[in-house]
């Protein structure tokens, strides 16, 4: 590399949900500091938006920079979201939602899911469903913002929104432009590498105008202009395991209540989304396109809307996998040009945000930054590698055998580090220990049990504990959850009353 | 549950403290009999007699509603705000608590660094209260409001600890053997410890657990183990002079570890290798603390962990965490700094203070600190 300088400008390309998410993180962030951040993005070229149910993460993201709740909301007509339901995973006709919160309340250590293990046969049990808080909301259709005290039930959970992605970068824009991201109008039409190092120097747009930078960050979406095109990094490919590589997309007209929950219903060879905005409902099928016919996915998915279409069905184009650099020499790729995992976990705004959060973590002084770059790359690698396991559990654990697509899954080879977590589990119901990584106890859980990997044998020591005594404690802490939830607002009146409305 | 695969008697084999603690610990989480807890007292004796406590001991004490008095009066407890550790250039403080504030996104070695590389800041361990009571011998359970988080383990007396382990255990059903003489142990052809002979007895075991120091494994003519294997169970071994509190702290975790993947007699593998996993990870973060500590940052071989730690923190002034860390940031700030390096960049973040805000917010904090640690000296004074 040549003499190291300081980094003065950053260049952002593309102005989709990441691009605007970067710009208005680093401007919020580091605006103060000396920094300039240009961001080119192109009217020409569509931005794909259909990220639109999120993970409880994002809202620390949007109060960090500053934004306001309830004009978050209204601009991106946002509901909240308490989950997501699962729906034909398992086998037909099998429901369960993974909660964005605890089950029960755990006792002497032990987790609260050994005591229901032990319980589950008896009468006045019910499924493990009733003993959670956000589900008992969303199954009533409630929300309420939970509770700061750790000693009330209505701290047991947390909450994403579902919103509007087209809208939410706009919302973005205005926030970042305001502090002081100056954005350009143009499509890219070359990159220019420096003969002698192979760093990114600048870009040329169509107009003839050049546009140079210290540090270039890459939301060109699938494309990756800069990080593929330009740099040549390479993808590494997870198709093996998560086989899905195509999605097709349409909003249709809202009926019944406004549910506080996206939902996932397993299909012949993929699935299909319903996410519930304030003035629409989003739908997508996410398909394997080896395993069926785009029209047969377009099909399945307009057969099974709940209203009119308002638009034509989209189809995008995908592979599960990631870059294998994400930050490679002064380029960060962020969003899909990074890598996509498939929507199934609500997963890539929040991958999103994690390169920001890491990127200012680690926001180089100077162009000398392979450290920096080192360490990014083996945190978000760590990320991606755990979300994937993840996703690869809801696929696997299944006994549907009605497709060519869920055979070939359920009996496929999955990773090692997977194929450990499910066996302690099914023995014992123990859930493999890190620190890290976005999905904790609760969300393997939800799944496992939820898909049927139920375990042997609980942890004895609920043994301990009189059966009585176990049987009265779960009566009362369903009871609880059920009065807390019916005492919640209904979901629909809840943004209304609090100014969280928008205009349809 | 199937009764006849319950765990119903276990063997723990150690001198002294090592075996006690099992042994209270076990009939802590098996009361009522459920499990009878035998102990092989093989021979020897502690030479230490001063143990410190990390602060995660007082959880083990909350499982044994060990009372505050009986520590102070039997094992002599003292408060404990840091671990004093003897490296290769001297003597490092790895305080129990918070340097200052992490702030905006940054965190608080950042802002130091700033200041620091300006020359207007004094040492890092300024702005630690833990350290700063530590080093003028002061103590506090609880940090003062505004004050950077605190938090404490303790002194103990080697002896009087052990005797407080071992009146629990035995108050709760726990039952001793001398072994002084020597102790067989038998297994079957799968290599499961089913008795262990002793002169005058034979003990019939579902599971042992093996507490003697690596030393008299070897000692016994026996190869050492880290981990879980078949139905023997060694605790880990971790007692460095140089680095104090890992015997009780690993100890203790080794338990809770065991004890959230508690076994029936059907000894699944699953359950030890996840054991053995973490207990390696123990291993492996304490070593590099140790080898960071003995050798400094250069010229020894490192693992990747370490070595990126070094780098990180060298570059950016960050703590690069793996997981199941042994050593809080604080600590391992503190051991990165006491080994001579300053980081060479600080986060851009903390640029958005301005530096006259910066120094004005140090020397706030330099003072809150400096003052809260005169009243504790004060007050200690007056006790």
């Amino acid at each position: 590399m040549s003499e190291a300088k300081q980094i003065d400008n950053v260049v952002i390309i593309g102005g989709g949900t990441a691009g605007w998410m970067s710009a208005a993180g680093l401007a919020s962030m580091l605006g103060g500091t000396g920094l300039s951040i240009t961001l080119i993005e192109s009217e020409a070229i569509g931005v794909v938006g259909v990220g639109e149910a999120t993970l409880p993460h994002i809202k620390f993201f949007n109060d960090s920079i500053g934004i306001n709740e309830a004009e978050f909301m209204a601009a991106t007509s946002a509901t909240f979201k308490l989950g997501i339901e699962f729906v034909d995973w398992g086998r037909l006709g099998d429901s369960y939602i993974h909660p964005f919160g605890e089950y029960g309340l755990s006792n002497a250590g032990i987790g609260f899911h050994h005591y229901w293990l032990k319980q589950k046969d008896h009468p006045e049990t019910g499924p493990l469903d009733l003993y959670s808080l956000p589900i008992m909301a969303c199954r009533m259709a409630k929300f309420q913002p939970p509770s700061a005290d750790p000693r009330s039930v209505m701290s047991t959970y947390r909450y994403a929104y579902q919103f509007d992605a087209l809208k939410y970068a706009p919302f973005l824009r205005k926030h970042a432009e305001a502090r002081g991201v100056t954005r350009h109008e143009g499509k890219v039409v070359e990159v220019n590498l420096d003969p002698e190092c192979g760093d990114i120097q600048s870009v040329l747009l169509e107009s003839g105008e050049v546009i140079g930078g210290d540090l270039f960050i890459d939301c060109t979406g699938f494309f990756g202009l800069l990080i593929e095109k330009a740099l040549e990094t390479g993808y590494e490919r997870w198709t093996d395991w998560l086989p899905c590589d195509r999605a097709v997309a349409v909003p249709c007209e809202s009926a019944g209540p406004l549910l506080p929950y996206t939902r996932a219903t397993a299909d012949k060879a993929g699935w299909r989304w319903r996410i519930p905005l304030q003035h629409r409902t989003g739908n997508g099928h996410v398909y394997a396109s080896d395993f069926t016919t785009d029209a047969a996915a377009e099909q399945a998915l307009m057969e099974n809307l709940e209203g009119a279409p308002l638009a034509d069905p989209r189809v995008l184009r995908f592979v599960t996998g990631k870059r294998r650099k994400l930050w490679n020499r002064n380029c960060v790729a962020i969003g899909l040009s990074g890598g996509f995992l498939e929507p199934l976990e609500s997963t890539s705004i929040y991958l999103i945000q994690e390169g920001i959060t890491k990127l200012l973590e680690h926001f180089p002084h100077t162009t000398d930054f392979s450290d920096d770059a080192e360490e990014y790359n083996r945190l978000i690698d760590l990320e991606f590698e755990r979300v994937r396991d993840f996703l690869i559990l809801h696929y696997h654990a299944t006994t549907r055998a009605d497709s060519e697509f869920w055979t070939h899954m359920r009996t496929m080879d999955i990773p090692a580090s997977l194929a450990e977590k499910i066996e302690l589990f099914k023995t014992r119901g123990r859930i493999v220990k890190y620190d890290r990584g976005l999905f904790l106890s609760p969300s393997w859980l939800a799944v496992y049990l939820g898909q049927g990997v139920v375990p042997d044998m609980y942890d004895n020591r609920v043994d301990l504990l009189a059966d009585d005594d176990i049987a009265g404690h779960m009566q009362g802490l369903k009871s609880l959850m059920h009065k807390s939830a019916a005492a919640m607002s209904d979901h629909g009146e809840y943004i209304v009353a609090n100014g969280m409305a928008g205009a349809a | 549950m199937e009764a006849g695969k319950a765990i119903r008697r276990v063997v723990i084999i150690g001198q002294g403290l090592r075996g006690w603690l099992p042994a209270a610990y076990l009939a802590a989480r098996f009361p009522d009999g459920r499990c009878q807890i035998n102990f092989v007292e093989t021979g020897g004796a502690r030479t230490d007699d001063v143990l410190l406590a990390r602060p995660s001991i007082r959880r083990f004490h909350q499982l044994l509603q060990m009372p505050e008095r009986a520590l102070v009066e039997t094992a002599k407890a003292q408060l404990s705000h840091g671990v004093r550790a003897r490296a290769a250039g001297g003597a490092i403080l790895l305080p129990f608590g918070q340097y200052g504030y992490d702030h905006a996104g940054a965190e608080f070695q950042q802002y130091w660094c700033r200041a620091f590389k300006m020359g207007k800041a004094g040492g890092l361990g300024r702005y630690n209260l833990a350290a700063g009571l530590a080093e003028a011998g002061a103590f506090l359970t609880q940090t003062p409001k505004g004050q950077p988080a605190l938090d404490f383990g303790y002194q103990l007396s080697a002896a009087g600890y052990c005797a407080l382990l071992q009146a629990y255990a035995r108050g709760h059903g726990a039952v001793s053997f001398d072994a002084a003489d020597g102790f067989e142990v038998r297994t079957d052809e799968g290599g499961f410890v089913k008795t262990i002979h002793l002169a005058g007895a034979d003990l019939e075991c579902d599971m042992v657990i093996d507490a003697r120091t690596e030393a008299d494994v070897l000692a016994a003519g026996e190869t050492p183990d880290l981990g879980w294997q078949g139905n023997r169970l060694y605790m880990p071994s971790h007692c460095d002079a140089d680095l104090p509190g890992l015997e009780l702290y690993s100890l203790v975790e080794a338990l809770d570890r065991l004890i959230a993947l508690w076994p029936d007699k059907d000894f699944l593998a699953c359950e030890r290798e996840e054991y053995n996993r973490l207990t390696y990870a123990e291993r492996d973060r304490v070593s590099d603390m140790k080898t960071l500590l003995e050798h400094g940052v250069i010229g020894v071989t490192q693992s990747d962990a370490l070595a990126r730690k070094i780098s990180v923190f060298s570059n950016r002034g960050r703590i690069a965490a793996e997981d199941h860390e042994v050593f809080t940031k604080p600590e391992w700030l503190a051991a990165l700094i006491g080994c001579g390096i300053v980081p060479a960049h600080y986060d851009r973040l903390v640029d958005r203070m301005s530096l006259e805000d910066l120094l004005r917010w140090l020397a706030s904090i330099e003072d809150g600190i400096g003052r809260t640690v005169e009243q504790a000296k004060l007050a200690a004074r007056v006790v």
